[in-house]
């Protein structure tokens, strides 16, 4: 048996870019547990909510855009940025509202994920929506056009093994949702 | 039906941080399809990586416990590493299983490249599985972590998922992925090697 696995000591961290609020770049110097030090990248991100979402007969809401981080068009779940101080599970609700038109009562949260093991970027926050029904018509104000598409569980699938999916956040959604022994020992009812 | 989704035009990019090979940071201007036009749309150039879920040959999956620095704590992942330039993906997972842990595959299966920043854009994560490993030499991975190296049953995997023991999103996604039956079976009409 290893000795216990220790966390790194943050001694000092600079700015070396900000383009607040969506980036900024930071040099920290660490300590490591057996005091090597050594000088590791940080890059701040926007944390951001993503979002399951199925009506009441089973259609997941999703949108089909150009994303311009991946460079071509992808199948992505609803999802967004949240708002400084905002609660996660708000700013699903306000998201899911915004690029869809649509509500849900019934939210389900499957955890709180970094995207970036050394330079940790931003948190992710999983969340399913039960039960969607339509009020009002979708504004997101996002720079992307967007396209609605409601897909039965078989479709889903079927596009990923397509290579419809180029983001790792939405296809990560997708699999949890869909691999229903994780769906259930991740998945933890909210709001 | 809307009419067809056409990708941005980038019109201008400037360097504004060079921390080569780890980072490096552009603004660029884009035009938009209804010809708007941003001027300040950010771009991080991070290397890509492969992320190996790799089973032996009784079905034990290779995991790590390991600090990482980026969530600030312990998490599981799997055996994995950088691109080095110009590098095969899949060429890149054979020999970071190998440095790290010591394993060879039988087979292998490409599950696909996927961007980590929808926006920003950033490494891309691309995920392999591999079967039937088993041991061929002693591993010698340089990496600044300490590691305890664990051969977990899927049944193991799911449970630690279940206590929040995945701090990264790019090792929770592999583990569903490949333990999602339908994916699974779509998946495999694909490239197997």
């Amino acid at each position: 048996m290893t000795e216990p696995l220790e966390p790194w000591r943050v001694l000092a961290s600079r700015d070396v870019y900000a383009a607040e609020p969506w980036l900024k770049v930071r040099i920290e110097t660490l300590e490591l547990p057996d005091g090597r030090q050594v000088e590791f990248h940080q890059v701040d991100q926007l944390d951001f909510i993503i979002i399951f979402a199925e009506t009441a007969d089973g259609r997941a809401l999703m949108l089909r855009q150009y994303k311009h981080g991946a460079r071509r068009v992808s199948l992505t779940f609803p999802a967004g940025a949240v708002d400084p101080g905002e609660d996660p599970l708000d700013a699903a609700r306000r998201e899911l509202l915004e690029e869809t038109g649509y509500v849900s009562d019934e939210w389900i949260a499957f955890g709180d994920y970094v995207m970036q093991g050394n330079q940790r970027g931003c948190v992710a926050h999983l969340f399913q929506a039960k039960g969607c029904r339509k009020v009002a018509e979708a504004d997101s104000g996002d720079l992307e056009e967007m396209r609605l598409e409601l897909l039965t569980r078989e479709e889903l699938v079927a596009a990923a093994a397509n290579g419809e999916f180029a983001i790792v956040s939405s296809l990560c959604m997708l699999t949890l949702a869909l691999q229903p022994d994780v769906a259930k020992a991740l998945g933890r009812p909210v709001g | 039906m809307p009419k067809d989704l056409k990708p941005w035009r980038v019109a201008a990019s400037r360097d504004l941080l060079d921390a080569s090979p780890f980072l490096k940071v552009r603004v660029e201007s884009i035009e938009l399809p209804d010809g708007r036009r941003i001027d300040d749309y950010y771009q991080i150039e991070m290397p890509s990586f492969a992320c190996i879920f790799a089973e032996t040959e009784d079905g034990r999956v290779i995991t790590y416990r390991q600090y990482r620095h980026g969530p600030r704590r312990l998490s599981l992942v799997f055996p994995g590493g950088h691109l080095d330039a110009g590098e095969d993906p899949l060429a890149a997972a054979k020999r970071e299983l190998l440095e790290e842990t010591g394993y060879e595959g039988a087979a292998w299966q490409d599950l696909g490249a996927y961007m980590v920043n929808s926006n920003q854009g950033g490494p891309v994560s691309h995920m392999f599985r591999a079967t039937g490993c088993r041991k061929v030499a002693e591993p010698h991975a340089d990496d600044l972590e300490e590691s305890e190296v664990l051969f977990l049953t899927r049944a193991e995997l799911m449970a630690a998922a279940g206590r929040g023991e995945f701090a990264l999103l790019t090792q929770i996604a592999l583990f569903a992925m490949v333990t999602n039956a339908d994916l699974a079976r779509s998946f495999a009409s694909g490239n197997a090697e």
